[in-house]
Order: structure tokens, then sequence, then C-alpha cells
């Protein structure tokens, strides 16, 4: 950019923003979305993250629409690529993590992909309604009613690990470290969490590696009825099977972009209905509505913040011509919330007909569990009414994570049943 | 093109993921059949649904869908 249009566009006052935004602490992250997505073009460089972050509901579709422009093959360059190239585990460890569809572009995606094609079907997704209606049950039957507690650990964290286990085909009494592998995994994708801390987190995510890689050579030799029998299965568009790395690392991701975002979706939800009293009367008095209101949730308050493309040529993005090789980040939340494409975008509102939000991405990489998600929603949401129809907040404030950019979900999410 | 110029529309369902972005784009173009695979119901929309259908092709994660103008040229 020229020193002219950095002027023009206030670009101190955007880095200024960026930075409080990106170095963390920031307990509510909209007020600086909805800042830098009317500031200049909403394209605005960040340092730290050595990237522009694009902020624009019409900016972030067309570069997700674009994969051949805006490449997601970003591994190498992100946190989640760092090793030690002189240790073992390490090297074992990122030849699997870097095999992730997610972070590959057609035709690679496409064929990883086409794995899936039995595997979210409506009818696949629709015989896992009762399954997670009876982990919803299980697990909110723990807890006593009308006594104060943290919902986010034992109930949030637990019901898509659980379901996700199940579906998989992993015996209930392997829960507990699933649990754990699975937290493990996921951590190794947060940039915070570096030295001891990331090789602890490699260690542990090698379990669940080994653990997954025998559970797809068992089902390979005997399929039952379950997800991964499923997955060795199926042919892809090349008419080949993955191999059994590429395919364990494609059942690893389930986890890591399942688990957490379910999660995250249960915890914001139910602050978005607490601090909503008249949709949550509405859904409890009308449970036709809460498909929409799921929806809503996902727009409001999306489970993940950023996702990264690289331009595989000189772009224009926004005001900005950027060169081939310029590395993008896609605010979800701050697109979400655009009022070029929402009305009232920062309203609740469960009734918002054509709510296109981009929570899912679009494109080849929209979510490819995004029907799993939305069931677990559902149901959970469902149960929940049913079973505790006077649910209300706690009096401790619920609290969002402040140290993960990427992931801004609730911590805390005090309740009373 | 006219207005009364219709687009063909063709896809692969063999390789379809039943994701159903494309039904969503355009709901009278796009259909499922019993197990959510995708089906044509207008396989000639009219341009008036030339950017349903872009969407459609857009939304589509395992790229099953083709677009053809009206003299059979390639659209996306």
């Amino acid at each position: 950019m020229t020193q002219e249009t950095a002027l023009q566009h206030g670009t101190d006052d955007a880095a200024a923003l960026v930075n409080a935004l990106v170095t963390g602490g920031v307990q509510d992250p909209y007020p600086l979305y909805a800042q830098l997505r009317e500031l200049g073009d909403g394209v605005h460089w960040s340092e730290v993250l050595q990237g522009h972050v694009v902020t624009r509901y019409d900016d972030v579709r067309s570069i997700a629409s674009d994969h051949s422009t805006f490449s997601s093959d970003v591994f190498w360059g992100i946190a989640a690529s760092a090793h030690n190239p002189e240790d073992i585990e390490h090297l074992r460890f990122i030849d699997i993590a870097s095999r992730l569809f997610m972070f590959a572009d057609p035709p690679t995606h496409t064929r990883i992909r086409s794995t899936f094609r039995h595997a979210f079907t409506p009818a696949a997704v629709g015989r896992w309604e009762g399954l997670v209606g009876q982990v919803t049950r299980e697990l909110l039957g723990r807890y006593p009613r009308g006594e104060e507690f943290d919902i986010m650990p034992g109930f949030a964290a637990d019901v898509p690990v659980a379901v996700i286990a199940e579906i998989l085909g992993v015996p209930a009494e392997m829960r507990p470290r699933f649990r754990e592998w699975s937290y493990a995994y996921a951590s190794t994708f947060d940039p915070i969490v570096q030295g001891e801390q990331r090789d602890r987190a490699i260690t542990t995510s090698l379990e669940l590696f080994d653990y997954l890689a025998t559970l797809v050579r068992e089902r390979k030799a005997a399929p039952r009825d379950d997800l991964v029998s499923e997955l060795v299965r199926t042919v892809t568009i090349d008419g080949d099977v993955l191999g059994d790395v590429e395919l364990l690392a494609q059942v690893a991701l389930l986890l890591v972009a399942g688990n957490e975002t379910t999660t995250t979706l249960i915890g914001t939800g139910l602050t978005l209905l607490f601090d909503n009293p008249e949709a949550l009367d509405a859904i409890r008095a009308d449970r036709s509505l809460l498909p929409g209101a799921i929806e809503e949730m996902l727009r409001a308050d999306p489970p993940l913040h950023l996702l990264v493309r690289t331009a595989t040529k000189d772009v224009v993005v926004g005001d900005h011509e950027l060169p081939a090789g310029s590395v993008l980040w896609l605010c979800l939340p701050a697109a979400n919330r655009d009022p070029r494409r929402f009305t009232d975008p920062d309203r609740f509102d469960i009734h918002r007909e054509d709510n296109k939000h981009l929570s899912f991405i679009h494109g080849v990489h929209f979510c490819v569990g995004a029907p799993l998600g939305r069931l677990e929603g559902r149901v959970v949401f469902d149960h929940i009414l049913d079973a505790y129809p006077d649910i209300r907040s706690g009096q401790e404030p619920a609290l969002r994570r402040v140290t993960n950019i990427v992931a801004r979900g609730f911590e805390t999410r005090p309740v009373v049943l | 093109m006219s207005s009364t110029a219709r687009l063909t529309v063709a896809v692969r369902s063999r390789q379809c993921a039943a994701s159903g972005g494309c039904r969503r784009a355009a709901p009278t173009v796009f259909g499922r059949d019993d197990h959510g695979w995708v089906t044509v119901l207008d396989p000639h929309p009219s341009v008036e649904l030339l950017e349903d259908v872009l969407e459609a092709y857009e939304s589509c994660p395992m790229a099953v869908i083709e677009v053809y103008d009206e003299q059979g040229a390639p659209l996306v």
C-alpha cells in the first residue's frame, strides 16, 4: 500500500486495533471486529500474524469461493507445523498432521473429501439423533437441580467427545482417554502452546494417532456399523481408497474440528439465550424454532474465528493490491455481522431469514461435519429445555478464553438447572 | 442472452456428498433423492437464475456441478 492510501485508510488506528485483537486479553472481541470492518476497506495488515485480516462479508465469501486463487495449503506456514526436525517423535507427528484435507487444495482435497461422501448424509446423520439425545440425557443427569455449576468442563466438553467416540466406534471406557488425546491434539494448533508443553501435546497426540491407526486396521479387517468402517471402504473420486495414515489423519481432524467447536456452540448458545430471554421463551414454547435459533447462534458467535488462505497470484482484496504469496486471515465473526449483508446484525434474531452466515465457511472447504454439528446443537438444546425448562444463568460471570485468537468461546458458563 | 435464454445444468451425482448447499442456493434447480444425493429438477433453468446456479456451483464441496450457457459453452 502507498503512503497516501495508508493515511487515507487510517492504518495507524487499524494497526492498534489489530494488535489489540491479536495480542490477547480481549474478553469481548466484537467491538474490535466492528471497528476493523468499518475502517477503510475492512482489510488490515497484522504485523504479528504477518498477513491481512479480512473482515467484510463479500470479501470473505469471494476469497472462500475461489480456491485456485486463495489456497488452503497453508499448514507449513502456521503454528501447527512447528517441530524439531531432529526429533523423531516430532517428525512422526508432523508426517500425519500435515495431511489434513482442510489444508489441501483440489484435486488432493477433492480426492480425500470424497471418502466422506457417505459419512454425513442426511440419512447417516439422522441415525445419530437418538445417540446424541441419549448422551445428552446421560451427562445432564449428573447435575443436581437448583445449584449453580459451570456447564463448560463437565457437560459442554463431554457431549461432543462422547458422540464422536460412539460414532467412530470407540468403546465407552476409552472416553476419558479419548477426550484427553483430542484436547492435546487440538492444542498443537494453538500458537501459544510451545516448548515442553508442545512436546507433551505431541507425545499425547501420537498416542491418539496410534490408537486410531489400530482402529483403522481393525475395521479394515472386520468392518462394523460405524464411521471408520464406512471410511475405510469408501472409494475416492479417483477410484482408490485412502492409505491408512492418510485416513487416520482425517479421522483425527474430525476430532479436532468437531469437539471444541461443538463445545463452544453449547456455551455461546446458552449465553445468547440467557441474554435474550424472549428468544428463550419462544423456543421453550415452540421447538420448531430451534434449527433457526442454532443458525443464528452460529452466525452471531461462531466457534471458529479465523481461517487462513494464501494468494497464489497477485490479487486485489478490498482496495488492497497484494502480491502472490500474501497471507489472508478470514475473520468469520466480523463478516457474519457485516451490516452490508445482514439487517440489524448485532441483534440475536432466531427468526432471521436468508441467514447465510460463514461460520462453516463457503465453497469446497464447507465444513464436512456441519450436519453433525447442527444435529448436536438442536438435540442438546431440545433436551436441556425438556429436562430443565427453567435453566438460567448462574451468578458467576461467563468468561471467554482470551489466549486463543482462533477460538474465543466461553471457558466458563455458570448455569442453574 | 435474452431473459428467455436457458442455461444447462448437469451434475456428476456419483461424486455428490449430500451436503445440500446447491439446494439451499437454487432450490428450483437442484433437489435430492431419498438418500440425500443431488438430483437436477430443472436441467434448463432460465438465465435469470444464473446467480443462484453459480452460487450452487460454488457451494459444492465436491465441485460436481457443471453449468453451460445457451451455446453449450461452460460457464464454470
